[in-house]
């Protein structure tokens, strides 16, 4: 079972790209009325549409968007919750959206880890959390029982809560300390990449940068790698390397988070920078120059998903889709719109 | 205001005083249990008693002790001239009632007008919240809308009766950023509009400095600091306040590492003695664990309730 984990794990030394999602699409199928049968209306939300992007070892790739723009989709495709309707995710170079063997479902699923938004509800009311945080190695099968326990309280200790807290049940903990045990639980295994879906947006602000701060910290000590799932730009800009921006289901803007923050690019970006309230009084902002709110993703705009939004759309927004890599701005800065270009020569200019 | 429960006595709010000055934006800010919708809810008269209790205090409004009114006087000032915006529109509305019939419904109760003019005036009201087609959608029920819509029609029913306070407690917490900023600038605008007073109340300080002229900075049941948001945000004085502020994310700055806060928040039936926030305080002493500090003024209008701030 090892032998074909180990293969899989050489392989990857030589890839510079721990996980690459390629062309991915997730649509989902929604029931039809009866005369929308008669009349054949298609009824598919296009929840993810051509979404490809590259996390390197040891990075921090942001996902960012609005809620409904696929971002947890995406990541469900990644966490084999869901199949895709057409593309491909590669983890260590190899394709996992294919039939897997059960070792190699097995070594996926111990280097794939996830967190997720809501710390009560992803963890066993009725399980300890000494038992919540041992289940994955008693799943896997990984150890003896005292290495187990001993990596539990490694666990514990390097999550902040106390050994005392083995035998407490969740509903003693705070939100806090909920989602440290969800933290603690998706490193047992020593996982290559850990999901996170929102980890802190339920928490307190000064909670918050407790556990955003120690994420960092287990990031360096355990060289993990990050794909970050946030709404709050504030939160990305803090956490992340790259960020990719994601509006009804495809990706807008790519590229490093310091180039996005000092020279976005498309419209959409710019409205969801702009919309953040920044903690100073002497940079009031005015309102953000969008119109309405997000399409049904049932009833998808024609061409530019973002035309009937954007300030600045034209005649042919309306009617061609932007390639997701329309245009490069520096090296590695992606953004899919029509007029990239002049907004390029205002930001130069 | 004290909360008398089976597990013991819980202190949502103790010794909290502040003013707002007619027409302005007033900023209520704190972490989860800090008191500021306990302190909204006692000012519209809305908690349950028991189990709640409001030991000592007065709310004056207008000249008006607010506490001290039957519960038939306060319900002619509920509603009708202080307003409030609760956070999540989909349970504050009625599922089962069309929501032009939802907002009519007050301006029959307050004003007793007809029915028909009623409705008329809501779908006026929709419209100038910026609903499209409010006509039409006047005729729809709460599920069809979209949260942002949702809180644009809770807003229409606060303000139907031209309130002179309207109290907006964390009313775009359930929204996405952009939609946010667009109810935000619909709430200043529709403050200038109707020279109305707005209390603020949010967990986010990006909100508060961007809306608001003054602010409350709320921790565990107790007023921590009062004051003008330039002088909360540029020349911070309570060591919670500035934890706060260098342990928020920010999108406008690089920052390599935050500062964060210690420690959590205090169970508010067994509250810390002395300084509520001493437990987490890196210039707390022994008289901070001992003594209550008084709000110490701070100039004209203003207060940080810390020994440690005070004016040497």
């Amino acid at each position: 079972m090892l032998a074909s984990g180990a293969k899989l794990s050489q392989a990857a030394c030589f890839m510079e790209h721990l996980l690459e999602v390629e062309k991915l699409c997730k649509y989902f199928q929604i029931k039809r009325t009866l005369s929308e049968m008669r009349r054949n209306t298609p009824r598919t939300v296009k929840a993810v549409d051509d979404v490809s992007f590259k996390v390197t070892h040891g990075e921090t790739f942001g996902l960012v968007g609005e809620s409904g723009c696929g971002k947890t989709t995406t990541t469900r495709v990644i966490l084999h919750l869901l199949k895709p309707t057409s593309g491909r995710v590669l983890f260590e170079g190899h394709d996992i959206n294919r039939k897997l063997t059960k070792s190699e479902s097995s070594h996926i699923h111990r280097e794939i880890q996830a967190v997720f938004q809501d710390p009560a509800g992803s963890l066993d009311p009725r399980m300890t959390i000494g038992q919540i945080i041992r289940e994955p190695m008693d799943i896997h099968n990984t150890g003896d029982t005292d290495s187990r326990e001993d990596t539990v309280r490694q666990m514990l200790d390097a999550v902040g809560l106390t050994a005392e807290q083995y035998n407490r049940y969740p509903h003693e903990l705070s939100g806090g300390q909920q989602q440290r045990v969800a933290i603690a639980r998706a490193l047992t295994l020593h996982p290559k990449i850990v999901i996170l879906d929102e980890p802190v947006s339920a928490l307190d602000m000064s909670v918050r940068t407790q556990l955003l701060n120690l994420l960092k910290d287990l990031q360096s000590k355990f060289g993990l790698t990050y794909l970050f799932v946030a709404h709050d730009l504030s939160v990305v800009r803090y956490m992340c390397d790259h960020v990719a921006v994601m509006y009804l289901g495809q990706i807008v803007e790519n590229c490093e988070t310091s180039e996005l923050y000092d020279n976005p690019i498309h419209p959409y970006t710019k409205a969801l920078l702009d919309a953040v309230p920044v903690p100073d009084p002497t940079k009031r902002k005015t309102s953000v120059d969008l119109r309405g709110s997000m399409p049904s993703p049932i009833d998808l705009p024609s061409g530019c998903r973002f035309h009937t939004r954007c300030p600045y759309a034209g005649e042919i927004c309306s009617k061609v889709e932007p390639e997701p890599e329309f245009l490069e701005f520096s090296p590695g800065h992606m953004v899919s719109c029509h007029f990239a270009k002049d907004f390029i020569h205002k930001i130069q200019s | 205001m004290r909360f008398y429960l089976g597990a013991g006595v819980v202190n949502a709010v103790e010794h909290l005083s502040f003013s707002v000055r007619r027409g302005a934006s007033f900023g209520i800010v704190g972490e989860s249990g800090s008191g500021k919708t306990v302190t909204a809810m006692t000012i519209m008269g809305l908690l349950p008693r028991p189990p709640g209790r409001i030991d000592s205090g007065t709310i004056s409004y207008d000249g008006i002790n607010l506490l001290k009114l039957k519960d038939e006087e306060m319900r002619r000032i509920r509603g009708k001239r202080i307003a409030m915006v609760y956070q999540d529109p989909m349970t504050s509305l009625n599922p089962v009632l069309r929501v032009g019939f939802q907002i009519a419904e007050t301006l029959m109760v307050h004003d007793k007008i007809a029915r028909h003019q009623a409705k008329a005036k809501a779908v006026d009201l929709m419209e100038s919240m910026g609903i499209p087609e409010a006509e039409k959608r006047a005729k729809e029920y709460p599920h069809q809308f979209s949260g942002g819509m949702r809180q644009r029609i809770m807003i229409a029913m606060a303000l139907a009766t031209k309130p002179d306070v309207l109290i907006a407690d964390e009313p775009t917490t359930a929204l996405d950023v952009i939609t946010q900023s667009q109810i935000l600038a619909l709430l200043k605008d529709l403050q200038s509009k109707y020279k109305m007073t707005v209390i603020l109340i949010t967990h986010d300080l990006g909100i508060v400095a961007q809306i608001c002229e003054e602010a409350l900075v709320m921790y565990a049941g107790h007023g921590m600091e009062l004051g003008t948001v330039q002088n909360i945000f540029s020349h911070t004085k309570h060591p919670y306040t500035r934890g706060l502020l260098e342990s928020t994310t920010r999108a406008d700055k690089e920052v390599e590492r935050l500062t964060s806060i210690p420690g959590t928040i205090p169970d508010l039936i067994h509250p810390p003695a002395g300084c509520r926030f001493h437990p987490r305080c890196p210039l707390a002493d022994d008289r901070c664990a001992n003594q209550e500090p008084p709000p110490f003024a701070e100039g004209s209008d203003g207060y940080s309730k810390c020994w440690r701030a005070e004016p040497s």
